[in-house]
């Protein structure tokens, strides 16, 4: 019988469509499935997928060919070209040079695919934090160079959450998995750890402010693995290919298998 | 793009980025053939389309290719 998973966004991603050993183990691993995941996890999707999404469609707006479309999606800091890169990739396969067949498969994708990607085996998308980034889409900005955006961000002043509140009735054991994380010997989990350990004692202090906004959706902050790994049941295993999860999981009394591609013998 | 030009996209897809030998690949449930008479309805409604990519992807189909590993290059 396959276990309950509750699913990370690592996990979600590398099903639908990580590299092919990795996809093979994580599908095997859910299907049949009625598992879990969180709308924290669904924003962290929405942020890769429909930010590349609307990044392609920008670029794909004002190209005159392919090349100018990635000249355009090689553009910006961090990961970010490397993940629209991908988000193209899972539309066109990186075949498709024609603009007006791309576009047509970027409509099809953001449409449905992209949904039934996400939600494919899961049973139930917790909300204990009410995100209100998470149930955002893409918007048409009426602009010719650059049509599409989409606000994967909240301010801390916004009021679209109940994040605070959830935080503060799970205060233990998110203080219990940011020392965790603290006491890593990785130097990003250990900025983690940090980062929402001091947004907990702000929360702790009465301002509802410490944890949101970029204290929440920032690198390396509270709204990702941590905030995730709260909203996992006691009955099911987290299931991920993120390491962080080492350290929080067992911190606060949860199950967790992390998947890795095999190394090759 | 019309629904049933979407499902036969998402067959075709579905072909192009699932290897025979994808041991979570259950080709005898017969998905394949669902879509086809799918596809000789007059009307597809939303709750028909997710259906049958709800089908693909829990019998092992993928609907997009895996990971492009190759470095980013114009």
């Amino acid at each position: 019988m396959t276990k309950s998973y509750y699913l990370d966004t690592s996990a979600i991603f590398g099903r639908a469509g990580g590299e092919e050993p990795l996809r093979r183990i994580l599908k095997a691993k859910t299907m049949p499935g009625a598992h879990a995941t969180s709308t924290q996890v669904l924003r962290e999707w929405n942020r890769i997928v429909l930010e590349g999404t609307a990044a392609f469609r920008n670029a794909l707006a004002t190209a005159r060919d392919w090349s100018d479309v990635v000249a355009k999606l090689r553009k910006g800091f961090g990961g970010t070209p490397s993940r629209n890169w991908q988000v193209q990739h899972w539309i066109t396969n990186s075949e498709t040079t024609n603009l007006e067949v791309a576009e047509k498969r970027a409509e099809d994708f953001l449409r449905i695919r992209t949904r039934m990607l996400f939600k494919s085996g899961i049973e139930t998308i917790r909300d204990a934090t009410e995100c209100g980034v998470a149930k955002r889409s893409l918007e048409e900005t009426g602009k010719s160079q650059k049509p599409w955006k989409y606000q994967a961000t909240c301010k801390k002043g916004e009021s679209i959450c109940v994040q605070p509140a959830f935080l503060r009735e799970e205060i233990e054991r998110a203080k219990a998995a940011a020392a965790a994380l603290e006491s890593s010997d990785d130097e990003q989990h250990q900025r983690m750890g940090k980062n929402s350990a001091e947004a907990l004692k702000a929360l702790e202090n009465g301002n509802d402010e410490g944890t949101k906004g970029s204290a929440c959706h920032g690198k390396n902050q509270i709204g990702g693995d941590l905030l995730i790994a709260l909203e996992c049941a006691e009955d099911e295993v987290l299931l991920a290919t993120d390491a962080s999860f080492i350290h929080i999981c067992p911190a606060i009394s949860r199950e967790y298998e992390r998947v890795t591609i095999p190394a090759e013998p | 793009m019309s629904r049933h030009a979407s499902v036969l996209l998402a067959m075709s897809d579905a072909l192009t980025f699932t290897e025979p030998d994808d041991p979570t690949l259950d080709f005898q449930a017969g998905t394949l053939s669902r879509s086809i008479a799918l596809l000789t309805e007059p009307f597809l409604s939303e709750p028909d389309e997710e259906a049958f990519l709800t089908d693909l992807l829990e019998h092992g189909w993928n609907l997009v290719p895996a990971a492009d590993t190759q470095p980013l290059t114009a």
